[in-house]
């Protein structure tokens, strides 16, 4: 291959490397943003567990594969706090039907 | 040169045309929070519209990662570094309006190998051809040049902060496309704002691929004109066998999977600026709520496409890419007011245009903390009409959670 230094202002050098300054704090943000916009759609903690962890849902697997089950856990309950503050055992609409379906 | 005013800069720009406005726009909302890039909508359009000999390469909807990627690649890095370098470190805003150049101002300025009424470029045939490569997956690793990875079925993966960015044509106000035509083959329909292309006017110059700064004009080789996105306008017109003579979204709003979209028709003033309709929900989401914001405002064209900008990427990068009123929009969004919530209950639960909406207030659920302030959520119904004032849904902000069970996977 044809060996060239990298120019930082040559916009096609953006899709060959990862960004830099990626931090915890991000990842984070953006995994409670994923978990805040299913938890307001009735989605229960081991449903959004089994969504993290599945590879067909890129952006939220990404951060289980980085941070596991505990990380992620955790950013659930966040959200769970906050927009299911009552008992979440009991759901509030519960469904007719048992919930399955693919992944989960 | 005519003077215009654009409303998404606060000033009055130069146009190559005088001002004239249809009597409503065609204009949508995407929460890009919510995009999960499953190019259902791609697929839409494309089944659609672009199936054709000579359409391979065409797409007039795409969803591509920001920030790695582009379709055609690179379309936005190479239009800002256009303008830069005609208006060095002046594409500033101060507060509300953009003192720099739009791309009809800098085209002035421009003194290129040939004139342009509209600064831009003409992408290459690589750049239209894979329209997603590369996007969740970098060749290499952090920090080093010029090294693919060695194993390909292992190659690392972006960590963090890509967002999925689904476009289609804006249906500008001040069209780049329409601007630069040298054949005036470009028009919008006075019923709906919807830009066109008159396929036998035009003679395939390629003025409006290399004018339009979203790059939603594109040529087709076999017929040797431009083609782009027509708003699906039979089902605007309410042809579409299935909606009763009432209008409807297009193909990729309705096929919306993760619920981002929202399209209407905005009742436009003689002046230009969106006339007030209170209970429209594109006129609450952009001009009361403010949650929804148009992409790269600074060119000039007064898109009519609004993002709802995606709230953990780095604010300097969505400033550039939305505009000043990112702050405004993602603090609204995170905790939202009591009719945002009820408004946002409304995305994908029809393929009819809604035009007005009503909320009948319903019980007090809970109080907590949002994000750190204090948020009651109350169980509202949203109810939704159509043109001719007929209810088409009606919704509540606690919606009962149903998954298909797995003996009816493969019903339609």
């Amino acid at each position: 291959m044809i060996k060239k230094e990298s120019e930082p202002d040559d916009p096609i050098e953006m899709i060959g490397m990862e960004l830099p300054n990626q931090t915890e704090e991000q990842l984070r943000d953006m995994a409670l943003c994923f978990a805040e916009e299913f938890v307001r759609e009735g989605w229960k903690e081991e449903e959004l567990m089994k969504l993290f962890k599945n590879s067909f849902y890129h952006g939220p697997h990404l951060v289980w594969k980085q941070k596991g089950d505990d990380f992620v856990r955790s950013v659930i309950l966040e959200a769970l706090k906050m927009w299911r503050p009552y008992d979440r055992t009991k759901d509030i609409n519960p469904a007719k039907e048992e919930l399955h379906g693919p992944g989960l | 040169m005519g003077q215009v005013y654009n409303w998404q800069i606060n000033r009055k720009m130069e146009y190559p045309h005088e001002e004239h406005h249809p009597q409503s726009q065609f204009a949508f909302v995407f929460n890009l929070n919510r995009c999960i890039g499953c190019q259902t909508c791609t697929m839409a359009c494309k089944s659609t519209w672009t199936f054709s000999k000579g359409q391979e390469y065409m797409w007039w909807n795409n969803v591509e990662t920001k920030p790695y990627g582009g379709y055609p690649q690179h379309w936005d890095v190479k239009l800002l570094q256009l303008l830069n370098q005609v208006n060095p470190n002046g594409q500033k805003w101060n507060g509300e309006t953009f003192e720099g150049m739009t791309i009809f101002e800098a085209a002035k300025k421009n003194i290129g190998d040939a004139s342009q009424r509209v600064l831009g470029y003409l992408p290459t045939d690589e750049e239209w051809r894979a329209p997603n490569i590369y996007e969740d997956s970098p060749l290499g690793p952090e920090g080093v040049k010029n090294t693919f990875h060695k194993t390909g079925t292992s190659l690392p993966e972006h960590k963090t902060w890509f967002f999925y960015l689904a476009r289609i044509c804006n249906h500008c106000t001040y069209p780049g496309c329409l601007a630069a035509c040298p054949r005036n083959a470009i028009y919008k329909r006075p019923e709906d704002g919807v830009v066109l292309i008159d396929q036998e006017r035009c003679r395939g110059y390629r003025k409006c691929v290399e004018a339009c700064p979203y790059k939603k004009a594109m040529y087709r080789p076999t017929t040797r004109v431009s083609e782009k996105c027509i708003a699906c306008y039979p089902r605007l017109e309410g042809k579409d066998p299935s909606c009763n003579g009432q209008p409807m979204e297009t193909r990729c709003m309705a096929a919306c999977i993760g619920q981002i979209r929202l399209q209407g028709l905005v009742k436009i003033k003689e002046d230009g600026s969106w006339a007030e309709d209170r209970y429209n929900p594109l006129y609450y989401l952009v001009k009361v709520a403010k949650v929804a914001l148009p992409l790269y405002p600074q060119f000039g064209t007064e898109p009519n496409g609004y993002y709802i900008p995606p709230r953990w990427v780095p604010r300097p990068f969505l400033k550039q890419m939305f505009g000043p009123g990112v702050d405004q929009a993602i603090e609204s969004y995170m905790v939202p007011d009591r009719e945002l919530l009820a408004v946002l209950q409304m995305f994908r639960r029809s393929n009819q245009i809604i035009f007005r909406y009503e909320i009948q207030p319903g019980p007090k659920v809970f109080e907590t903390q949002i994000h750190g302030k204090p948020f009651t959520l109350y169980n509202d119904t949203i109810i939704a009409y159509n043109k001719a004032g007929e209810e088409i849904f009606r919704t509540q902000v606690e919606e009962p959670f149903y998954v298909r069970p797995d003996k009816h996977q493969n019903s339609i």
